[in-house]
């Protein structure tokens, strides 16, 4: 229990550093929004009211707070581009990526830990050869590649799916799901071939130690000391991994979509940067800051689950 | 009940087999305890770990018969062997910490045997006969342990629960590896206190493997001495003893530090005449802020040194002798400036005090070679050459014992005894007055043990040196001492020539070190 | 050399060798200007003339990945170098002394390590605006945090080690301590973490370029050349397939290298 305030404490601080650090970059870099949103043209008088409706004339840590007040409410500003509420900009393009970003979570997982126990198991022989080998090599391709091969070898070869043809969830959840297992397959490989060998390792340094050999000397047969004893230590650092992975991941994942032109958050993300639509980038930075710092926190709590050991630093 | 015959184990992983154990042979009788003696690198743990049926690696090579009641472990089939394991043989090992799985509750471990034997047995009794056989191991609070994980207990409440665990099924063998090596003396005696109950009540034959001969004395009948993987001599613990036939032996029970009362120490004569005190500690207290239990507690205070005076006089070896956690290490770290904060005065007399570390690992930087490490002190201080300093440090190998050609080498290329020369080398390149060894030869063997303390004696005689000899060992702090601290929970209790303290005791917590470290009165006399 | 028998290590350094060889004949020599346009060339098949084809507009192909890999790697060395330096710095002192500083890096440390380093790169590039120089300038910033972590928990790990203790009896000080007793020690992982590193400073340029940020048109980089290739993916498949072999190449060869130097 005093794991959980103490980690939830420290979930609010660093949410609150991270808000900062996010504003004071966009308020202070930039330059000036009135100019922004209105042109260069625009008379000073203009300029001016526009300064004083927007409130960028009230000292910095007042501006802070508003922004803060206004996202509790829901409220990310008005983008300078298309003069609209940035919420309902976002607001339905936010889903798209976090489905994408599951999946591929839920495939790694899938994948990894039933091929990090075979690998292990079976180290040395011939199946563990060609896994660690193969896994090196996919750990080097980058997802947007891997996505491009996906494209080109189940879209346009085999005709499984139509590249680009993306159904929006709201029209058809099925092919929506059908459409994305594809891009979630790229986003995961490279993840995926990690986590294997980590497990891999894991297990086999693991096998080592001995609480092993105790296990052993109490009658256990190899399976039962693999399952029962070896693996959730295993596990621990494959948690760690998946918890540091997750930032790459919705990073992959926006990359992703652009290859197979899903109207996600990254699309949005990238014409706001090259409009320099500062209000819109912004929201999905703290967006996506937001989501990772949380998943982080839980898997905090799943770690403290899994190791007794865990206590504060 | 126990037949080993001819049992010869090899290792194939490099390129020339290396066998570890030649032609060894035992035989044990059912309720008997059979010590196995050794030191590093004798077998003795391989010999052990193949009567337990755990040695299972592929580059290894088996020969000869283990017998445990007509069933050859070596060659019997897996289902055999798996139904005898924890069932009828169990075992213990060195490092409670580590043997015991870090992520499961302790309950589950002890119970564990009795799920894999007697799946027909159900859950609450399970759980009531754990129960049973953690309060059996002296365990206070069974029902709490049973819940704990391991990390939540002491090391020696950690090997209670693996003998727990291992007695569970009631076993006809206990093979224990170094049990108590990793625990204090006072632990280490009731360890070995409540192997000899179980063995008495439950009639459990126990192999020990051990390094230390005292040990083994207090609790075998019969021992078996190995060395390089041979076995030198076997027979009756106290026979062998008093009369140890084979020069291996001799030479073991020689290394043993005996506390005889005509200490022939010429040390002890000057540091009475000597000149007045090196250094002077008085009133030290220090205290470290625990982790808050709640989120606005205010921090707590543990006090680890709570008020210690003492001065050590010139030319004098001052033993510190106490168990882990009583503070004797962060006194030294007081002593050295290492450790600011706290209360008291410390006096020096002399320029540079330095100091001796306990693991010879961990002391020398490994990315240095050792010509460097020793010249390191000079370069710092400046004003030598480096031929000069390439010299001096050429000088303090030859010193130490170490030939020149040691100062290209690494110190990962060296074994500990080598280590722990260059250590003291190290430390005295900058020719202090006040040397500081901080359990200094705990990781060693003792044969090597005992080089290393006679080269500390030569080299006090040699360079006028005062030592504060710090240990948890008795007898060898009585062979180096002039005079002796006892120190318990962040004071001394005790303290006086080793003469007073060995053969007068008055604080019951010196005795009990005493009675712990087996230093009987015969030697005494 | 205790690394000839470390297969990894070897293979690694082999596949570097020649992908270093590729960038270094890439910088003096390309059988055609990669910037070239030839009409009557657009999107060539694989040929003697042209060894992997040509793009949409003529390009060479071959020209343009030995141009590119080298942009690439320039960058990569770009952004490590600065998080290399600026995390031994940060980590190093933070690791060393501890206390407020040390607690308050931290925590901002991990809040940047929260963020993805392209995501990172893309606020730093949205700041900034596009271009070679700004991508290293992001990417680097971007890279501290994870470098400063690694080097920070060395430091922890060796600064209460007996040899330091010896070391400040003997009088050194905290710098000579911290960067002639520790940091020596360091340099495994160090060096792992560097080619580590390198592996994901390349994917991560490759990344930004892909999206259209980082390397500027018309000038050849492998991320750009993936990104327009997707258009002509069945029709010319060698578009895409070629450079992204090239940056599989790369990256799988740092990787065995940093693989190689953990086993080492």
């Amino acid at each position: 229990m005093k794991y959980f305030t103490k980690k939830l404490a420290g979930l609010l601080v660093t949410l609150l550093v991270v808000s900062f650090l996010v504003f004071i970059a966009f308020a202070v870099i930039p330059g000036d929004p009135a100019t922004a949103m209105l042109g260069t043209e625009a008379t000073e008088a203009r300029l001016e009211a526009l300064r004083e409706e927007l409130g960028l004339n009230a000292p910095l840590m007042v501006r802070y707070l508003r922004w803060i007040r206004d996202i509790l409410q829901g409220d990310f500003g008005r983008s300078y581009r298309y003069n609209m509420p940035v919420m309902s900009m976002i607001g339905d393009k936010l889903p798209v990526t976090l489905t994408l970003t599951a999946i591929s979570f839920a495939l790694i997982v899938l994948i990894s830990i039933p091929l990090g126990v075979a690998c292990a198991r079976y180290a040395g022989g011939v199946l563990d050869h060609v896994i660690v080998v193969a896994d090196q090599i996919i750990m080097a391709v980058p997802p947007f590649f891997s996505g491009i091969l996906i494209t080109l070898v189940f879209g346009l070869l085999l005709h499984l799916f139509v590249p680009g043809g993306y159904v929006s969830w709201q029209q058809d959840w099925l092919s929506f799901l059908g459409y994305m297992i594809f891009p979630s397959i790229a986003v995961a490989l490279p993840k995926s071939a990690m986590a294997v060998k980590l497990l891999r390792t894991a297990i086999l340094s693991e096998t080592k130690l001995d609480y092993v050999r105790t296990a052993y000397s109490r009658g256990n047969g190899t399976k039962a000391v693999l399952y029962r004893h070896v693996l959730r230590n295993a596990l621990i650092p494959v948690i760690t991994f998946l918890g540091m992975a997750l930032a790459d991941m919705v990073a992959g994942s926006i990359i992703v979509e652009q290859v197979f032109n899903i109207p996600g958050l990254g699309r949005i993300l990238l014409t706001s940067i090259s409009n320099r639509d500062y209000p819109v980038v912004q929201a999905i930075i703290v967006c996506i800051a937001f989501l990772v710092i949380v998943v982080n926190f839980l898997v905090d709590l799943l770690y403290k689950a899994v190791d007794p050991r865990i206590t504060l630093e | 009940m126990l037949d080993v015959i001819d049992l010869n184990l090899e290792f194939h992983d490099h390129l020339i087999p290396e066998t570890v154990v030649f032609d060894f042979d035992l035989h044990m009788e059912p309720g008997e305890i059979v010590g196995l003696v050794g030191e590093s690198g004798s077998g003795k743990s391989m010999t052990a770990l193949a009567v337990a049926g755990l040695l299972s690696r592929h580059d290894m090579q088996k020969r000869g018969r283990i017998l445990f009641e007509g069933v050859d472990i070596l060659t019997c089939e897996r289902s055999r062997l798996r139904g005898l394991q924890g069932d009828d043989i169990a075992m213990i090992f060195q490092e409670p910490m580590t043997s015991l799985n870090p992520v499961l509750p302790v309950g589950w471990q002890v119970e564990e045997a009795l799920r894999i034997h007697r799946p027909q047995m159900d859950r609450e009794e399970r759980k009531r006969r754990a129960l049973q056989m953690l309060a059996d191991v002296e365990l206070e609070d069974a029902e709490r342990v049973y819940r704990s994980y391991p990390h939540q207990l002491s090391g020696g409440m950690r090997q209670r629960v693996m003998i727990a665990a291992a007695m569970i099924c009631g076993p006809r063998l206990l093979i224990a590896d170094e049990p108590t090596t990793a625990l204090d003396v006072t632990i280490q005696h009731q360890i070995v206190q409540l192997l000899l109950r179980i063995n008495r009540e439950k009639k459990t034959a126990i192999l020990f493997i051990s390094h230390d001969l005292s040990l083994v004395r207090q609790l075998c009948r019969r021992v078996v001495v190995m060395q390089s993987g041979r076995i030198v001599e076997s027979g009756d613990a106290e026979e062998i003893f008093s009369h140890p036939k084979e020069d291996y032996t001799r030479r073991l029970i020689a290394a043993i530090p005996r506390c005889e009362k005509e200490k022939d120490s010429p040390a002890s004569q000057t540091a009475d005449g000597g000149d007045g005190s090196l250094l002077e500690v008085s009133g030290i207290r220090i205290g470290f802020a625990q982790e808050r239990r709640f989120l606005f507690e205010r921090r707590r205070i543990r006090q680890v040194l709570k008020g210690v005076s003492f001065g050590i006089r010139q030319g004098e070896v001052l033993g510190l002798v106490g168990e882990s956690g009583c503070g004797k290490s962060t006194l030294a770290k007081v002593i050295l400036g290492l450790e600011k904060q706290g209360a008291g005065t410390v006096v020096h007399r002399s320029a540079h005090p330095q100091m001796v570390f306990q693991d010879p690992y961990g002391s020398l930087n490994p990315s240095r070679k050792v010509g460097w490490i020793l010249e390191e002190p000079l370069r710092i201080r400046g004003g030598c050459t480096p031929q000069e300093r390439r010299e001096r440090a050429l000088a303090m190998l030859q010193k130490v014992g170490l030939g020149p050609e040691i100062a290209d080498r690494y110190p990962r290329q060296l074994s500990g005894g080598q280590r722990q020369r260059v250590c003291i080398g190290a430390a005295l390149m900058l020719e202090p007055k006040l040397l500081i060894a901080d359990e200094a030869v705990s990781a060693l063997d003792v044969t090597i043990q005992d080089q290393i303390l006679e080269l500390l004696l030569s080299l006090k005689e040699e360079m006028g040196l005062s030592i504060l000899f710090i240990s948890h060992d008795m007898r060898v702090v009585y062979r180096m001492s002039d005079r002796v601290l006892i120190m318990q929970d962040g004071q001394i209790v005790e303290q006086g020539s080793v003469e007073q303290v060995y053969f007068a005791p008055q604080h019951p917590y010196t005795k009990r070190l005493l009675e712990a470290a087996d230093i009987r009165p015969e030697e005494t006399g | 050399m205790k690394y000839k028998k470390n297969r990894n290590f070897v293979t690694g350094a082999a596949l570097t060798g020649v992908m270093l060889l590729f960038v270094l004949i890439g910088a003096v020599w390309t059988p055609y200007d990669p910037e070239a346009m030839d009409r009557t060339a657009k999107l060539a098949g694989v040929s003697f003339s042209h060894l992997m084809g040509c793009d949409n507009f003529g390009r060479d192909i071959f020209s343009r990945v030995l141009k590119g890999s080298g942009t690439t790697l320039l960058t990569a060395v770009g952004t490590v170098g600065i998080g290399t330096l600026c995390g031994v710095i940060v980590g190093a002192f933070t690791g060393y002394f501890g206390g407020a500083v040390d607690e308050i890096f931290m925590r901002i440390n991990d809040v940047l390590f929260a963020f993805p380093s392209i995501l990172l790169g893309l606020v730093v590039i949205s700041l900034l605006g596009s271009g070679n120089f700004n991508v290293v300038i992001a990417l680097g910033i971007a890279f501290i945090p994870s470098f400063a972590r690694i080097v920070r928990s060395e430091f922890i790990r060796c600064k209460n080690m007996d040899y330091v203790r010896s070391a400040r009896l003997a009088g050194a000080g905290h710098l000579r301590i911290m960067f002639v007793h520790i940091l020596p020690n360091t340099v495994t992982v160090l060096l792992s973490s560097v080619m580590i590193g390198f592996n994901n400073a390349v994917l991560a340029e490759a990344g930004m370029s892909y999206l259209g940020i980082g390397t500027q048109p018309p000038h050849a980089s492998l991320g750009r050349m993936l990104s327009d290739a997707q258009t002509y993916l069945l029709s010319s498949p060698g578009y895409a397939l070629f450079p992204g072999i090239v940056l599989i190449w790369m990256v799988l060869g740092f990787s065995l290298l940093a693989e190689g130097l953990k086993e080492g």
